[in-house]
């Protein structure tokens, strides 16, 4: 099992089949997170992020979580230059995670 | 003992949380119903649905959701339109660790337990022995 799915509360076989849900949610909620702030719609940033958050605190992914949160003090400072830089690393971490969805199911 | 089956209606507007609660509950309860909404607003229909013979027996409710959040829905439950308040028992499950929430929610006399994410076997069991074990 790999890092970033080792959730404590849950074993291999219900990670195997609770993830994917997971992992297709997160991956249409990065997309609506993508259009929403090259659009400039930030209100609607913060909620994406925060259903983001919320599921990836459920399945113990700390490093999305942290994510997460980078992105939402980007933009709630106003640093819109530096969210979308940080929504490209979200980007490849959500990348990463698919990849090794795709190893343990 | 857990006489009757059960039914529990979960409100998040995360699928995957909806799925790995209603997971847990499905291992501890083995007679139990779980309706799941995306927001408070399907959550009520699900409530006033006139064809709905009784009231879940638990609602899992979380705060911050789009269209109809959580106060919203703690508010018409509230409200007078809604005659089955004292009939309910409403947990909110939410990653708000604000104190104003906490003291915010106090007035809603049918909360009976603000839980802060993720929710846990550990935590469904203390959930289920509080609420659901003896009732007729």
């Amino acid at each position: 099992m790999s890092n970033h799915f080792n959730n404590p509360r849950l074993n291999s076989d219900e990670l195997r089949q609770l993830i994917p849900v997971f992992m297709s949610e997160i991956k249409e909620d990065f997309t609506k997170l993508e259009v929403a702030l090259l659009a400039g719609e930030y209100e609607f940033c913060l909620e994406i992020l925060h259903k983001i958050k919320g599921s990836a605190l459920s399945f113990g992914i700390t490093v999305l979580v942290d994510k997460t949160q980078d992105l939402r003090g980007f933009i709630h400072t106003g640093e819109y230059d530096c969210a979308l830089n940080e929504r490209l690393k979200l980007r490849f971490l959500i990348q990463e995670l698919s990849e090794e969805l795709k190893k343990i199911t | 003992m857990i006489k009757a089956k059960v039914e529990i209606l979960l409100i998040d507007d995360s699928e995957s949380i909806n799925e790995m609660n209603s997971y847990f509950f499905r291992q501890i309860l083995h007679d139990v119903e779980i309706i799941t909404a995306k927001n408070g607003k399907e959550g009520l229909a699900i409530l006033e649905n006139p064809d709905r013979l009784k009231l879940p027996d638990l609602v899992f409710c979380d705060l911050k959701m789009p269209v109809f959040d959580g106060y919203e829905f703690l508010n018409y439950i509230n409200s007078k339109e809604f005659t089955f308040k004292d009939e309910l028992k409403v947990v909110l499950l939410t990653t708000s660790m604000n104190q104003d929430d906490k003291e915010r929610i106090r007035e809603f006399s049918f909360v009976s337990n603000y839980m802060i994410k993720p929710l846990s076997m550990k935590l469904v069991n203390h959930i289920v022995s509080t609420h659901l074990i003896n009732r007729t």
